[in-house]
């Protein structure tokens, strides 16, 4: 559990982009679709996400703005921006490479 | 478990220490958040209540929410640091360059320091011009300083000779100067205090050494003269000495500015503070004992906290909060 957790923290920014990149959410919004997304494995607590979420937008990564959700609701929407896009397309390659790697080790040999 | 989204909304605003609209932002995001969760909660069959204590619950302790929130939005750019330590930086290149004698070069440096003052006030208050501000603080504080020297003056008259050594009405005058310009120097630290007491402390950082500077000036009027050399050392060493000690302070602001972590950034300057001071007195070696330079120290981190007092109290949270709130039970 801890070790999810750290796994977590270190994605943070790869899992609120990709999904911002598919279109604009709101912070619940987005703990949900995290949720359902990873069958229940993944979940957003601690003030986690928001802090996340903020600190993406000081680093022009995404767009905080507020508009009406479905239910007439103001919520304040989160948009990917082009930085973003680019530092998403880096981070996902990088994802891929490291992932291979640890396959690679953690596998087990076929003698 | 906390069961009440209002309190723990509360709790949320009273320690994120940011600008009002920021917070009001937040809040409001955060407000949306525990709705929506309340809404899916209410729709599987738990009662509002219930689910709004689960929804609250859910999104996590106020205190990690807060100071993770105060950390991204008190972070600031290196430009910021930098035109923040700018005063600091100018000060020590005065010194370093033996100008500070210099009416004009002293002029000039005050006029600066208060226009960016004036212009930061009325422009939103950008943070990297509180550290120009404190510079401005001193002009009541060293007139305070002589005003005060002069009705001490009358009353050790009064004392020694049972007569006052000047006019009456100069001390009037004085006593409603003391007055006006300790209200002047409460109210502008009160104003920068209101949203972040630290930023307060940030503007008061070079006074306490000035203070110690120009009480050991007050102690050495002969400096100029022979003094310097009876105590071992130039002019020159000891502005060398007080341009390292402003070049601390810039170092330490721009710290300050560059770390978002509060506990952080309050270390940076309850160390800073202090330390100065020491030094200073370790090389000045001005004759006062280490026990009372352990005094003006503590006096230091006094001054330094001091605007602590201005923090938001239990009331003003729950009036910020409440104008934020309250919230909306539209489940």
């Amino acid at each position: 559990m801890l070790y999810r957790k750290e796994l977590l923290k270190g994605s943070t920014e790869t899992v609120l982009l990709s999904l911002v990149s598919r279109k604009p959410m709101y912070g619940y919004q987005l703990a949900k679709e995290i949720s359902y997304k990873s069958s229940g494995y993944l979940n957003f607590k601690e003030g986690t996400l928001y802090p996340a979420l903020h600190r993406l937008e000081k680093e022009s990564l995404v767009t905080g703005y507020w508009a009406r959700s479905g239910n007439g609701q103001n919520r304040r929407y989160y948009r990917i921006t082009n930085i973003g896009k680019k530092r998403l397309s880096s981070m996902i390659s990088e994802w891929n490479q490291f992932t291979q790697a640890i396959n690679l080790i953690a596998q087990p040999e076929n003698n | 478990m906390r069961s009440n989204p209002n309190r723990f909304l509360e709790s949320v605003t009273s320690e994120l220490y940011l600008e009002p609209l920021q917070e009001t932002e937040i809040i409001s995001e955060l407000q949306a958040h525990i709705e929506d969760r309340a809404q899916d909660l209410v729709d599987k069959g738990l009662s509002v209540d219930a689910a709004l204590t689960q929804a609250t619950y859910e999104l996590g302790k106020s205190d990690a929410i807060a100071k993770g929130l105060y950390e991204v939005h008190s972070r600031r750019s290196w430009r910021h640091a930098f035109l923040g330590s700018l005063p600091h930086i100018l000060l020590s290149l005065m010194f370093a360059l033996h100008v500070w004698t210099e009416p004009v070069i002293v002029a000039v440096m005050l006029s600066v320091a208060l226009i960016i003052s004036v212009l930061g006030w009325r422009a939103g208050r950008p943070t990297w011009t509180f550290p120009w501000l404190g510079y401005c603080i001193l002009i009541p504080l060293i007139s305070w300083g002589l005003a005060m020297s002069a009705v001490g003056y009358g009353a050790w008259g009064v004392l020694t000779r049972g007569s006052l050594p000047l006019d009456i009405p100069i001390y009037i005058v004085s006593l409603a100067y003391i007055a006006l310009s300790m209200w002047v120097v409460i109210r502008i630290v009160s104003r920068v205090a209101r949203n972040d007491w630290l930023m307060a402390s940030l503007t008061v950082l070079p006074i306490p050494f000035l203070a110690y500077w120009f009480l050991y000036f007050y102690n050495q009027q002969e400096l100029f003269n022979q003094s310097a050399n009876r105590i071992g050392l130039t002019l020159q060493e000891i502005d060398s000495t007080a341009a390292i000690i402003f070049l601390i302070m810039a170092i330490a602001t721009i710290l300050f500015f560059r770390v978002g972590r509060r506990t952080v950034r309050l270390a940076v300057l309850a160390i800073t503070t202090p330390s100065v001071v020491v030094l200073a007195w370790l090389v000045y070696k001005s004759g006062i004992g280490a026990l009372a330079v352990f005094a003006f120290a503590m006096i230091s981190i006094a001054i330094l906290l001091s605007p602590a007092l201005f923090d938001k109290t239990p009331g003003q949270i729950v009036r910020s909060a409440s104008e934020k709130l309250p919230f909306r039970r539209k489940i």
